[in-house]
């Protein structure tokens, strides 16, 4: 028993938590920061975990903070798309935030722009 | 919330844990002829971690719920605990968790201690389908990475709840050393399929949890790593005392060696429980 209890300390020792992670930000298309001469037609985000939908979401809003997506964003697996209305220039502002389906919770938010 | 929620989820996990092997170890012993624990005792124990299980489960399901929502009045509301309940992986697994932890504390709670082994399977069960929502799962729902998480779970279940038995059994036979070398015999039998087992299963966890690169001590996850790994060594130095010294004193029979053997033993449960806790606080932060 002695080995056994040695072995099992040893064992708790060396041993990680089986862990759990939070769902980070991948890809962004339009990236972080990016100019575009042409306008979007959608926002995607790709993120590092599977994605709980109900809990999950992503807005695009233009200067003025109105809402420029059209129809329900479509989330599933790693990532969630937002269409978009045809945006005029000016800068736009995306604000996500991701459910991992291990429950954790992360937000963020980036800025582009659409060259006149 | 934070906290609370590293709390419940310790609590489960640790209970469950000295249901599934304490019921194992418990029905190990009897299928050797030695009478178990005591027990009045061992119904004491299972009733009181069983009850520990449903509560504390349940409460994490309504912290995880509030933290899903991004706000804590959101573990409150029937609305986003609806929600969450119905239409998240948590908390679909959470509600076939549920009936299996309410028949779990009937059978503790109310029954007359004789049916461990089903306690015992139940209780691996429920622990078993935590690794569902683990980190494996949530990468790419492999179920590979699942199982594994449910293996290690499993394991240091095993070694845990064993030793909470193993404790009421050597004060049960303070005073009579050839039971006791017969019932750590056979935890040092069963002990070591398993502790390989914990040995694999959590090498692979941390491979896929934490890469070489965020081994930084500003990484608040490696800190709590290595807060880990200094408390498992002091239950290294212990286990290693033991056996080169308190062992062959045990076999040589005397009330003293048996006295060393229970403190041994307590303060590894203390170290082992605490090793759970700061797994529940791993398991809370982000690793990257």
């Amino acid at each position: 028993m002695k080995r056994g209890t040695f072995l099992a300390s040893l064992a708790i020792a060396c041993c990680a938590a089986p862990g759990f992670a939070h769902a980070f930000l991948q890809r962004a298309e339009p990236g972080a920061g990016a100019t575009l001469r042409a306008a979007p037609r959608r926002v995607a985000l790709s993120f590092s975990e599977k994605l709980e939908p109900i809990f999950s979401g992503v807005t695009v809003t233009d200067s003025s903070g109105r809402s420029v997506e059209t129809g329900a964003v479509v989330i599933g697996g790693h990532s969630m798309v937002a269409q978009l209305r045809p945006l005029p220039p000016g800068s736009y502002r995306v604000v996500w935030h991701a459910v991992s389906v291990d429950t954790h919770r992360t937000e963020g938010a980036y800025s582009f722009t659409v060259k006149p | 919330m934070i906290a609370l929620l590293a709390t419940a989820r310790g609590l489960h996990i640790a209970s469950l844990m000295t249901i599934f092997g304490g019921g194992t170890y418990a029905a190990l012993l009897r299928r050797t002829g030695l009478p178990g624990p005591p027990a009045k005792a061992a119904r004491l124990l299972f009733g009181i971690a069983a009850t520990l299980a449903l509560v504390s489960g349940i409460a994490w399901f309504c912290l995880v719920a509030g933290q899903m929502s991004g706000s804590s009045e959101g573990s409150l509301d029937p609305a986003i605990l609806r929600l969450a309940a119905f239409d998240t992986r948590f908390g679909q697994i959470f509600l076939g968790r549920l009936s299996g932890l309410i028949v779990l504390w009937l059978i503790c709670a109310l029954g007359n201690g004789s049916d461990r082994i089903s306690i015992a399977v139940l209780a691996g069960a429920l622990l078993a389908l935590l690794g569902s929502v683990s980190h494996a799962a949530a990468g790419g729902g492999d179920i590979a990475g699942a199982a594994n998480d449910a293996a290690h779970l499993l394991a240091a279940g095993f070694w845990l709840g064993g030793l909470v038995v193993l404790i009421m059994f050597v004060r049960r036979h303070w005073t009579d050393a050839t039971p006791l070398l017969v019932a750590l015999r056979l935890f040092s039998i069963w002990g070591t399929p398993v502790v390989a087992v914990l040995v694999i299963t959590g090498l692979f966890n941390a491979i896929s949890i934490l890469p070489l690169s965020m081994m930084s001590l500003r990484n608040p996850y490696f800190d709590l790593l290595l807060v880990k790994v200094g408390l498992a060594s002091v239950m290294i130095g212990l286990a290693a005392m033991n056996r080169w010294h308190f062992a062959p004193a045990l076999r040589s029979g005397g009330d003293k060696a048996t006295r060393y053997l229970a403190y041994s033993v307590s303060i590894e449960i203390g170290l082992g429980c605490t090793v759970v806790a700061v797994a529940a606080c791993l398991g809370l932060t982000s690793p990257h």
